[in-house]
């Protein structure tokens, strides 16, 4: 009878441990999927990335020292590998840095699907370049072989690299302040659709509310107008080379006005909401 | 002498395997009926709780779901919750605030990394 007892015992543990797992089965179901991979792990990836450059390049310079003081085939041997590795791990922060800014860019939400897009592209087709270049380094490459497939990144990062990661970032911070304007945008037009609607069955005042409007809206152009002036001053990164250098503070300058603005409109939607609630 | 040794050589003697005793159960049917009866209930009872817990998750609404868009959440509002639902626009705002606190045009954490692109010697 005892172990008739125990094998029932056991059994109804069996069939509850059962029914607990797939519970707990299900319960994952409702559970969001994990992205995996969002701007704050590339981020790390690329601190993790840029601490391993650090190393090798402070590798480099011990190891070039030492041999410039003794000038001797062993130790040059010895700077000749560190530079290598040293090289290699600059190329693996370009592409890791690049992928945090594009990694980055896909998170914004106010740009356009031709905005991201033309961002995307650029950042992409440097990607491709560094993880090419990348593979140019071999392992018995002379010093001086070393020193020539350099000379390539310096001259692709000056003309090419450092104009996209320019205009990315550009692009990133334009598509933050559009995306806070337009969710704005959204509110007020809302406040505005009720109180009409308010008005109309004679429980609310158009009164103030319609000299607002007018102050809102001129808030909105201003943003709009600055927007409009930024992705002007942009476009000039790709097609004046002479002006370059200039361009990308240029471009910013109008966003950087906008955040009063955006404040501004934040205050005044704020303000618009407040005198509402207290009429209803 | 060989054979003699070799018939003197202790035979190899193969461990005893034990036998394998299976275990008895002698129910009596009475026994046997209750334990039946007592597994049914359990099961139709963990049946019916998980279907009970699988319907409530259905009905529950995932936590990130969309916020509906102001246009759709104001046509139906009910004149005794106009003040909560516009209580929805002030925690956006509120939040959209923060954002533009925390906005920086330049993207100081993403600067591109200072390298020395002169290597030489």
């Amino acid at each position: 009878m005892k172990s008739l007892v125990k094998m029932i015992s056991v059994f109804f543990l069996l069939v509850s441990s059962f029914f607990f797992l797939t519970s707990n089965a299900n319960a994952q179901d409702f559970t969001p999927i994990e992205s995996g991979f969002n701007s704050q792990k590339a981020y790390e990836d690329y601190v993790y990335t840029r601490s391993l450059y650090d190393t090798a390049y402070r590798d480099y310079e011990i190891k070039k020292d030492v041999y410039l003081k003794n000038p001797t085939l062993t130790l040059k041997e010895e700077a000749r590998v560190a530079t290598l590795e040293m090289l290699r791990a600059r190329d693996d922060l370009h592409r890791v840095y690049l992928t945090a800014v594009r990694t980055k860019l896909s998170e914004i939400k106010g740009l356009t699907i031709d905005e991201r897009g033309g961002a995307f592209s650029r950042l992409d087709s440097e990607v491709i370049w560094y993880t090419d270049h990348k593979s140019r380094y071999i392992a018995n490459e002379t010093v001086d072989e070393l020193f020539r497939i350099n000379a390539d990144v310096e001259a692709r990062y000056k003309t090419k690299t450092l104009p996209i990661i320019q205009d990315a970032l550009w692009t990133i911070s334009y598509g933050q302040e559009v995306g806070i304007r337009q969710d704005h945008e959204t509110i007020y037009k809302t406040l505005t659709d009720f109180l009409n609607q308010k008005v109309a069955l004679g429980v609310l005042r158009i009164d103030p509310f319609n000299r607002w409007f007018l102050d809102i809206g001129a808030t909105l152009i201003t943003l709009q107008k600055n927007e409009s002036t930024a992705k002007t001053n942009i476009q000039k990164l790709f097609s004046d080379k002479n002006v370059i250098n200039s361009t990308y503070p240029k471009a910013l300058t109008p966003l950087r006005n906008s955040i009063t603005e955006l404040n501004k409109l934040n205050r005044f939607t704020t303000e618009f909401l407040t005198a509402i609630e207290n009429q209803i | 002498m060989n054979d003699q040794d070799q018939n003197q050589q202790p035979a190899q003697v193969t461990p005893p395997v034990p036998e394998v005793k299976k275990p008895k159960f002698n129910f009596d049917k009475k026994t046997l009926k209750m334990a039946g009866i007592a597994i049914a209930i359990f099961l139709v009872l963990a049946l019916i709780l998980s279907f009970i817990v699988k319907s409530i998750r259905s009905i529950k609404v995932p936590s990130d779901s969309p916020i509906p868009t102001p246009q759709e959440s104001f046509e139906p509002v009910p004149v005794s919750t106009e003040s909560g639902e516009l209580n929805i626009y002030r925690v956006q705002l509120r939040d959209l605030k923060t954002q533009i606190d925390n906005l920086d045009v330049d993207q100081s954490y993403l600067k591109p990394p200072a390298i020395n692109f002169k290597i030489n010697f």
